[in-house]
């Protein structure tokens, strides 16, 4: 399977048509490339033990499992194919001059993925330039994304150093970079995922978007600044943010701040 | 070109010999900064500088007296400026990177560099809540010649918050708004709003009374930085030791 230039290739653990028709709905007028979904489930984790996709410890609940099988068929489509792949998880919202937008950072062979979409969970630590790193908090607890306006956005994208990101919505990948990410990740295990540098923060590994986050720093990935996808759903989970905000209240209140309005229940 | 004024007290002329190396090179005109304690308190609150419940120390009120000084003489000459404190580090391409960003005039207020133990509130895209940027302090001070040399293009993020006043541009029609919406600098809080994190900041210094009134104001920052303050404590002229 060869993938057309500026098509989007689905990645869904949907097992039907839905998954694609939802994601054509949010973003019309753009060529989707179907075929990588599974049934979820359908493979026996047995046998991708066997097979080497996952380790016989990986703990990915079965929806997991068949969104990193769907992304590993890609990267190895990717690897052989010679051309790069803009993937897409089937929840994006893409702006509507992605093309244009993006074709300046995916052009030159010089990386290995761009992120280019995430849903907005959990932060993203980004090397601006040298000296200057930081991790990127995003916050759709009080406003849910305006996914028309996201659309209509203009402001042309520069693309940074990523050295984490553990919730991509969308990003192009080169078949070095595939090729990378299927040494580096497969087969799945479960070692505890530190947040980057942050001793502090650790998730499980339980998906296989944030076994890929833990090697972006070992490759020439970067991300998109502004993001020209993003998913528009209620926040929940939200983990490491919220680590972070606890770290920032830590601070805020070292430095004298004080609450104005008792947080949430949920704080 | 657009003026660039170093803010530097009398009393301290080492630290404008180590801005002039620092940024070797690099044309300025001075600005002696005014120095909060030589007046009593009550002559800057019958100035309109200050309210009689302000908190600033006379460091801070000397600090926020400079900058009020400057935006003034912005509007009197009606000519933008770049305004610098005389700890800050700029990139070596400083000039060249501003004045491409300043080619739009849709902007009051432009922050080349903020201080980095405090984030940075911005919009990271059309349609999208304020994100909060917490860079990493150590490292930059760790590696300041490596900053300086950067050559990574910076684009304008609108803000919605952060800290310092470090080395910012001001167009005049900024100046005005802002010494509108400040004077007389008085004791509200800003208030900092993330996810379920609800905080007053104590309103202790120019740059929190200027942050208070970045949604009114188009306020933007230079991601990255093309600047950075030491913002070290043991020598500021604001908050240490004077």
């Amino acid at each position: 399977m060869t993938f057309p230039m500026d098509s989007f290739v689905v990645a869904t653990a949907a097992a039907d048509r839905l998954a694609y028709d939802r994601f054509r709905a949010a973003n019309p007028g753009y060529p989707v490339t179907e075929g990588f979904n599974n049934q979820p489930g359908s493979v026996p984790r047995e046998a991708m033990v066997k097979a080497g996709l996952i380790t016989a410890d990986n703990r990915f609940d079965a929806r997991q499992l068949d969104r990193a099988l769907c992304h590993v068929a890609i990267w190895r489509h990717c690897a052989i194919s010679g051309g790069v792949v803009h993937v897409a998880d089937e929840r994006a919202v893409v702006r509507r001059d992605f093309p244009a937008a993006v074709a300046p950072h995916v052009a030159a062979a010089d990386f290995d993925i761009v992120v280019w979409g995430v849903d907005l969970l959990e932060p993203a630590w980004i090397g601006f330039a040298p000296g200057v790193e930081g991790r990127l908090i995003f916050d759709q607890s009080r406003t849910l994304p305006d996914a028309r306006m996201f659309q209509a956005g203009t402001t042309p994208p520069q693309r940074y150093r990523l050295l984490h990101c553990p919730n991509p919505c969308g990003y192009t990948i080169s078949p070095a970079g595939a090729r990378k990410l299927l040494r580096l990740c497969v087969p799945f295990g479960a070692a505890l995922l530190p947040y980057f540098n942050d001793a502090g923060a650790a998730f499980p590994n339980t998906a296989f978007d944030r076994d890929m986050a833990r090697h972006y720093k070992d490759m020439d990935a970067f991300i998109l600044q502004p993001l020209l996808g993003v998913v528009v759903e209620p926040a929940d989970g939200q983990m490491v943010t919220q680590h972070f905000l606890r770290a920032f209240e830590g601070l805020a209140r070292q430095q004298g701040l004080r609450l104005f309005d008792p947080p949430a229940a949920s704080a | 070109m657009i003026p660039l004024r170093v803010i530097n007290l009398d009393r301290t002329p080492e630290r404008l010999a180590a801005f002039a190396a620092q940024n070797p090179g690099l044309d300025f005109e001075r600005f002696a900064a005014v120095d909060g304690a030589t007046r009593p308190r009550a002559a800057w609150i019958a100035d309109g500088l200050i309210t009689p419940d302000n908190i600033y120390s006379s460091g801070a009120i000397g600090c926020a007296a400079s900058h009020v000084a400057l935006w003034r003489d912005c509007v009197a000459r009606q000519q933008a400026c770049h305004v610098v404190e005389d700890d800050v580090i700029l990139r070596r391409d400083f000039r060249a990177m501003t004045e491409a960003l300043l080619q739009r005039t849709d902007w009051d207020v432009v922050y080349w560099t903020w201080n980095f133990n405090w984030p940075l509130e911005f919009w990271p895209a059309d349609g999208l809540a304020p994100a909060l940027l917490q860079l990493d302090p150590q490292l930059i001070s760790e590696q300041y010649d490596a900053f300086a040399a950067a050559a990574t293009p910076s684009q304008l993020v609108r803000i919605g918050g952060g800290a310092g006043t470090g080395c910012y541009a001001i167009a005049p029609w900024g100046a005005a708004k802002l010494l509108k919406l400040c004077l007389p600098i008085g004791a509200q809080p800003t208030k900092i709003t993330v996810g379920n994190l609800r905080l007053d900041w104590d309103n202790t210094g120019i740059d929190v009374e200027a942050a208070r009134h970045f949604r009114d104001l188009r306020a933007f920052a230079a991601l990255p930085p093309l600047a950075a303050a030491r913002n070290e404590l043991a020598t500021s002229t604001i908050r240490g030791p004077t």
